[in-house]
């Protein structure tokens, strides 16, 4: 059997709750209040300053984080409403810049650093994301990316670029490299490979069938030096060749003539 | 007389040589000229009479083309194309300039020369000066010019006739 209810328990009820919800309300802005101040105040700082240095604060905070309550509790503050807004005020304090700054300008950046030099923190974390593939997602996001091009643009269009082209192309090194590769059996063997495939007859076929190249060449061979070169050329040795027929034709009369002088002689004997 | 007094002056073998090279050139044109007429006449239908009268006309050309080429380049320069190509000239044996008559003198004497069996030309072979009968008759001789061809650049060949030699009328 179930009892009626006094009149006016719900509302009491409802109006406890809002109360409770108001206090709690008051007690928060309350609570990030005195945090403003504190954290403005110099107290706060030196304060901070004193516990960052202390070896009790390490221990304390070794212990604290290596206690499963510490992990829930972290859970449940980080989960609050409150600690979003209790880290956001911390952010934007000066304070917060200071201490920063102090961490960075002290010794702990550099005592950081060493550690994760030392236990090879970089490399693992390098080889993870390349075994996570993300090595190459970002290799496909540049290659793919307009990114890439603009920076090939500006590239080819400073003046450095060209000073340093120039630097390379005319350096003894390039020329020195050129030279020994020209020259070595494996180029050698990839010439002979490239000049006895199929693509090189296949090309030259295209070549012999495209209308192009005989244009090219009727062009060519109707130039004004290559008529001259080859005039001059016949004209140069039908020249020599007369010359030849000259010197031989000399000789001829003088050996015509002492035939003949000598039947004269022997016809009068 | 020896070979040596008769460098200055063109022997047989030179002018016969110069004198192919003429032939060729007169006898080129001869042919070119009488197939276009004789590929006209195949179209025009023409008689077998105006046919001769053609061919006699045809003949008096071939003679006069070849006495003129003749006579035309010797009393102009002294040189045919023949003589052209084998760097030799017909000059007066006196000195001066040749002219038309004395050219047209020694065609006939070459004509001369050649009608009883070359016999005309045996004077080349025993004369001081190699003359033939043409060459007496005209009172000519023929010497050799000199060759003024540059060397071909890059080539380094030169012939030997390509020296200089000699030219002077003789007097």
């Amino acid at each position: 059997m179930r009892l009626p209810a006094p009149p006016g328990l719900g509302l009491a009820l409802r109006v406890g709750a809002q109360a409770g919800r108001a206090a709690t309300r008051t007690a928060e802005a309350a609570f990030l209040m005195a945090l403003d101040a504190a954290l403005a105040s110099p107290v706060a700082e030196q304060a901070v300053d004193r516990v960052l240095a202390s070896p009790l604060a390490d221990r304390t905070v070794d212990r604290v984080l290596a206690s499963p309550l510490a992990d829930r509790t972290v859970d449940r503050v980080l989960d609050s409403p409150l600690a979003d807004r209790t880290v956001d005020r911390v952010l934007a304090s000066p304070l917060a810049e200071r201490a920063v700054d102090r961490i960075l300008a002290g010794p702990l950046m550099d005592a950081v650093a060493e550690d994760l030099v030392r236990h090879a923190v970089p490399q693992r974390l390098a080889d993870q994301l390349l075994e996570a593939g993300i090595g190459d997602e970002i290799a496909a996001r540049i290659v793919t990316g307009p990114e890439l091009d603009r920076i090939v643009d500006t590239t080819l269009a400073s003046p450095a670029f060209a000073r340093l082209a120039e630097s390379v192309v005319n350096s003894p090194a390039i020329e020195r490299v050129a030279n020994e590769v020209a020259n070595s059996p494996g180029m050698e063997r990839v010439v002979t490979r490239v000049i006895e495939s199929r693509l090189v007859d296949a090309v030259v076929r295209q070549l012999l069938v495209s209308d192009d190249l005989w244009l090219l060449v009727s062009e060519i061979a109707r130039s004004e030096p290559v008529t001259d070169a080859i005039t001059a050329d016949t004209l140069g040795f039908a020249g020599e060749l007369a010359a030849e027929m000259r010197a031989y034709s000399r000789g001829g009369d003088d050996r015509l003539e002492r035939i003949a002088r000598r039947m004269l002689r022997r016809g009068k004997t | 007389m020896t070979g040596l007094a008769h460098t200055r002056y063109v022997g047989l073998v030179t002018r016969a040589i110069a004198f192919a090279v003429d032939a060729a050139v007169i006898d080129g044109v001869a042919v070119l000229v009488f197939a276009v007429v004789a590929l006209a006449s195949t179209v025009l239908h023409i008689p077998d009479d105006v046919k001769t009268i053609l061919l006699v006309i045809g003949g008096a050309a071939y003679i006069l083309w070849a006495g003129g080429y003749f006579i035309w380049f010797w009393a102009t320069d002294g040189r045919t194309l023949g003589n052209r190509v084998m760097y030799i000239r017909v000059v007066p044996a006196n000195g001066g300039k040749l002219g038309y008559p004395r050219a047209a003198r020694r065609f006939v004497g070459l004509i001369l020369a050649v009608l009883p069996l070359f016999l005309g030309l045996v004077g080349i072979l025993f004369s001081e000066r190699r003359r033939g009968f043409q060459d007496r008759l005209a009172n000519t001789v023929v010497v050799h010019d000199p060759e003024r061809r540059e060397p071909r650049a890059g080539s380094g060949r030169r012939s030997a006739a390509a020296a200089p030699s000699e030219h002077a009328p003789a007097s």
